[in-house]
């Protein structure tokens, strides 16, 4: 049994695999801009099921396609005046990683978008008031963060 | 005894009838070389590894609105007034569910080439 890959090289996205017994059968580059290698069975099976969706030529492993995420690191509760939420990146074995992005940062509704290349993202909200915001970071291949955020009265403590 | 020499020639023959056959499994679309085939004496079987497709439901839907307040600030003109809208939830009833799927299959492009179209199963068997 013989498995390749089949990956473009510039974003090392995996365009196919294949699997085959009979000698000669391999996956065909349409342009210069792809190459073919052979990999393992087991590489093999979880491009198949969708686990992996890329080569990353830095680190020379198969990554899904949510390579990264983002970690709240601020500390709750949140009290009412400025409020700083700092988000760090993380690889999807969970190290943390310093990839450039541009984040697309929802902050109840409105929209702005910030370049992150530092590996840390911070988000300053000045809420005088007790306040529920709402929070979502979507970036090209992170894992989408969501999350309610409750902002307290201080003289409630 | 004459009837007995007949069926092993008869065997052989069938064994010849097949040349050769190539198999695979692709995880995605593109083209697979393959070892040169006759087209004209070959064929090709896939079973696909998966499938995709589109769900459309049409139907009747009541909403029941959750949430939701109007505030006025200030007694004077001029006042602020916050609001904040009410979620709504409820379900489809009646109507239809249309359903639409794509299944992958392989198909022969050259000699030397076979172009699956998905995840794919293939067997490219080239008959004598």
């Amino acid at each position: 049994m013989r498995n390749y890959v089949l990956v473009d090289k510039q974003s090392g996205k995996i365009i196919n695999a294949l699997s085959t017994t009979t000698e000669g059968v391999c996956l065909e580059p349409e342009n210069d801009g792809q190459e073919v290698w052979e990999i393992t069975q087991e590489e093999f099976q979880a491009i198949l099921e969708g686990a992996y969706r890329y080569w990353n030529y830095v680190s020379q492993e198969f990554e899904p396609e949510a390579a990264y995420k983002w970690v709240l690191k601020s500390q709750e509760p949140y009290y009412a005046g400025i409020v700083t939420l700092t988000f760090t990146q993380h690889s999807w074995k969970d190290e943390t990683t310093t990839t450039p992005v541009m984040a697309k940062v929802t902050i109840n509704g409105d929209v702005m978008e910030v370049y992150v290349d530092d590996g840390v993202l911070e988000i300053e909200l000045d809420c005088p008031e007790p306040a529920k915001v709402r929070v979502k970071i979507e970036a090209n291949r992170h894992e989408t963060y969501e999350k309610e955020v409750i902002i307290y009265d201080e003289s409630s403590v | 005894m004459f009837g007995a020499a007949g069926a092993i020639v008869a065997a052989i023959q069938q064994k010849r009838i097949i040349k050769g056959v190539q198999s695979g499994v692709t995880a995605g679309a593109g083209n697979v070389t393959i070892n040169s085939v006759d087209t004209t004496k070959a064929v090709v079987l896939s079973a696909s590894k998966g499938s995709a497709g589109t769900v459309a439901a049409t139907g009747n839907i009541t909403l029941t609105p959750s949430g939701g307040s109007v505030t006025k600030e200030g007694g004077d003109l001029p006042y602020v007034v916050k609001g904040s809208f009410p979620t709504y939830s409820g379900s489809i009833y009646g109507g239809t569910t249309n359903l639409t799927v794509k299944v992958y299959s392989v198909r022969l492009v050259n000699p030397t080439t076979i172009y699956c179209d998905g995840p794919v199963e293939w067997q490219v068997i080239e008959y004598a």
